[in-house]
């Protein structure tokens, strides 16, 4: 009988212990390899996001709050700015463009920006990509031209069924409850094509649509022909860049003389983000301890489960011994099958864990805007094998030392 | 009880196995700034103005001219303080034993909506800045209501204590 047909029957004499062990081990890879990915992945794409949006000029209180409602359309944004000041900033010699918007509506659960069209003409969301309409990259329609059109993100247009030429009334506010505009009918023109960042997750109408919406009285209707009294939630910043494509150096004094003003600051995505990421880092670590102590446990039981195999098959490791099998050689069978055990249960923990990633990405998009892809290949992935060898040779090693040291005389007596 | 012993020895691998797997990502604080230091928003010298709670005066020399900014005490450095003074004459010390007066001039932060007389931000400029390296200089300032000492020591910053 060969050596891998032995460990084979092995394992099948005590299966329900093997499959238990297999199992847990399968259960602890798959949760491992979930939040890492999920991790890193959350990780690369709030940060990449905010490499389209170089700066985000908004009105006095948290950056961070400013940040998740300019970029991320979460939240609400702290207060409102001046157009005019707006326009100040704009002169500065370092701001290439300023695309104002006013946030603060929303329809079927999604957000309604008021915003310049130049957004979704010019605009580079992400370096060198601007928003498209091409049919053939998944858009429709073109941009907004007239006061009452307006163009759906793709994955707004994708969850409520969205045609062209369907009309719908925006809520005044953000939360379930807030009154309808019920005399404003707006036109979608357009569907973007789909970015893969949370500009997909909102709908866009002209800066003069949401002024002149009914109900948002006299002063804010005022608010589209004088430019004096224009008010804004904020404006998307592009700032010159300087060889090598970093952000021009500038955009410090920028900062510094904009946030010593009373009524505005300037934030920077890409500095806020390491903040949030501080702030929530602790959840990561909690959920990465439990993966471990969930794979210690899987790692234990199949240590126990090997020892009382060993306990069942004293004898016939006894004969083994007596028909000329070496020490070496049980020694080497027990190890075996721990490490083919724990292979088994982490290649499958391995595909789980993608599986189970992509089939919350789908939810976790709609929840967050976060493009998840089961495919990603994360930290784990690549220390998963070694990994694996470790945790088998620690639990199969003890078991084995115990089989290697076995008496064989004592242990040929029948067992009852 | 060789069996327990085992289990035990057991998780601390598998934690210790976590614990390497984390470590790298705990070490990325290359931002942090050293303790006691405090962070030069323009990254020029930080001066402190009597002590270093009361506020500082941020120096950046850039070929031939001079920036100044008026800043908070302690952390703060990155709040601008306001001063009444329009001009600022400060008497720098050359390395080379020399001495030379140099005319600050308000340069309001219009964003901020300063003002001549109402100004955290100065500026001047000399051809012969851009020959030097190192130099030490002091003023007067009406900073926070009372006048007070300017000293400064470029680059290394000023620090009583």
């Amino acid at each position: 009988m060969s050596f891998w047909r032995i460990i084979f029957n092995s394992i099948r004499q005590h299966i329900g212990s093997s499959i238990l062990a297999v199992v847990s081990i399968w259960l602890g890879v798959a949760l491992l390899i979930a939040v890492f990915s999920l991790r890193e992945q959350t990780h690369k794409t709030f940060t990449e996001i905010g490499t389209g949006i170089d700066a985000v000029l908004g009105p006095k209180g948290s950056p961070l709050q400013i940040v998740l409602n300019a970029v991320y359309h979460l939240e609400e944004m702290p207060g409102k700015l001046k157009w005019t000041y707006m326009k100040e900033v704009e002169k500065s010699p370092i701001v290439v463009e300023a695309i104002p918007f006013c946030t603060g509506h929303s329809y079927a659960g999604y957000r309604v920006n008021a915003i310049d069209r130049r957004f979704l003409t010019d605009f580079e969301y992400m370096p060198g990509h601007k928003f498209s309409f091409a049919e053939k990259e998944g858009g429709q329609g073109r941009p907004f031209n007239e006061a009452k059109e307006a163009v759906a993100g793709w994955e707004v247009a994708k969850k409520l069924h969205i045609k062209l030429g369907q009309t719908f009334n925006p809520v005044c506010g953000v939360k379930s409850g807030d009154p309808i505009h019920v005399n404003d009918f707006i036109i979608f023109v357009g569907i973007l094509a789909p970015t893969g960042t949370p500009h997909d997750r909102a709908i866009y109408f002209p800066l003069t649509t949401f002024y002149g919406l009914e109900g948002h009285g006299a002063a804010t209707a005022k608010m589209a022909t004088d430019e004096k009294y224009r008010e804004i939630s904020g404006a998307y910043l592009k700032i010159k860049r300087i060889r090598g494509g970093a952000m021009h150096p500038g955009v410090q004094d920028l900062k510094f003389g904009i946030d010593q003003s009373t009524e505005a600051q300037l934030v920077i995505p890409r500095e806020v983000l390491p903040r949030l990421f501080s702030i929530i880092g602790w959840v990561d670590y909690v959920f990465i301890a439990v993966s471990f102590m969930v794979l210690a446990l899987a790692g234990m039981f199949l240590f126990v489960a090997l020892l009382s195999a060993l306990r069942q098959r004293r004898r016939d490791m006894a004969i083994m011994r007596c028909l000329g099998a070496t020490r070496r050689t049980v020694f080497g069978l027990v190890l075996s099958e721990a490490l083919i055990i724990c292979i088994i249960g982490g290649l499958l923990g391995l595909v789980f864990g993608h599986i189970l990633v992509g089939i919350g990405a789908e939810q976790m998009k709609a929840e967050t805007g976060i493009q998840f892809s089961g495919f990603y290949i994360c930290i784990i992935d690549y220390l998963l094998l070694p990994a694996l060898f470790v945790i088998g040779i620690l639990t199969g090693l003890i078991p084995a030392i115990q089989a290697y040291r076995m008496g064989v005389l004592r242990n040929l007596l029948p067992i009852s | 009880m060789k069996n327990n012993i085992a289990i035990v020895l057991l998780s601390l691998a598998v934690v210790v196995l976590g614990i390497l797997l984390l470590v790298p990502k705990q070490q990325n604080q290359k931002n942090c700034e050293p303790e006691g230091k405090h962070k030069a928003y323009h990254e020029g010298s930080l001066n402190a103005i009597t002590q270093c709670e009361n506020g500082h005066f941020e120096i950046k020399v850039v070929d031939d001219s001079l920036e100044g900014w008026f800043v908070g005490g302690g952390q703060d450095t990155n709040r601008a303080v306001r001063v009444s003074s329009d001009k600022i004459e400060l008497t720098v010390f050359l390395p080379d034993g020399t001495n030379k007066e140099l005319l600050l001039t308000a340069s309001p932060l219009n964003l901020a909506g300063e003002k001549n007389g109402d100004c955290s931000h100065f500026t001047a400029a000399a051809p012969w800045l851009s020959d030097i390296k190192t130099f030490q200089a002091t003023g007067k300032i009406n900073f926070k209501g009372k006048w007070q000492p300017l000293i400064i020591q470029y680059p290394e910053g000023y620090d009583r204590d």
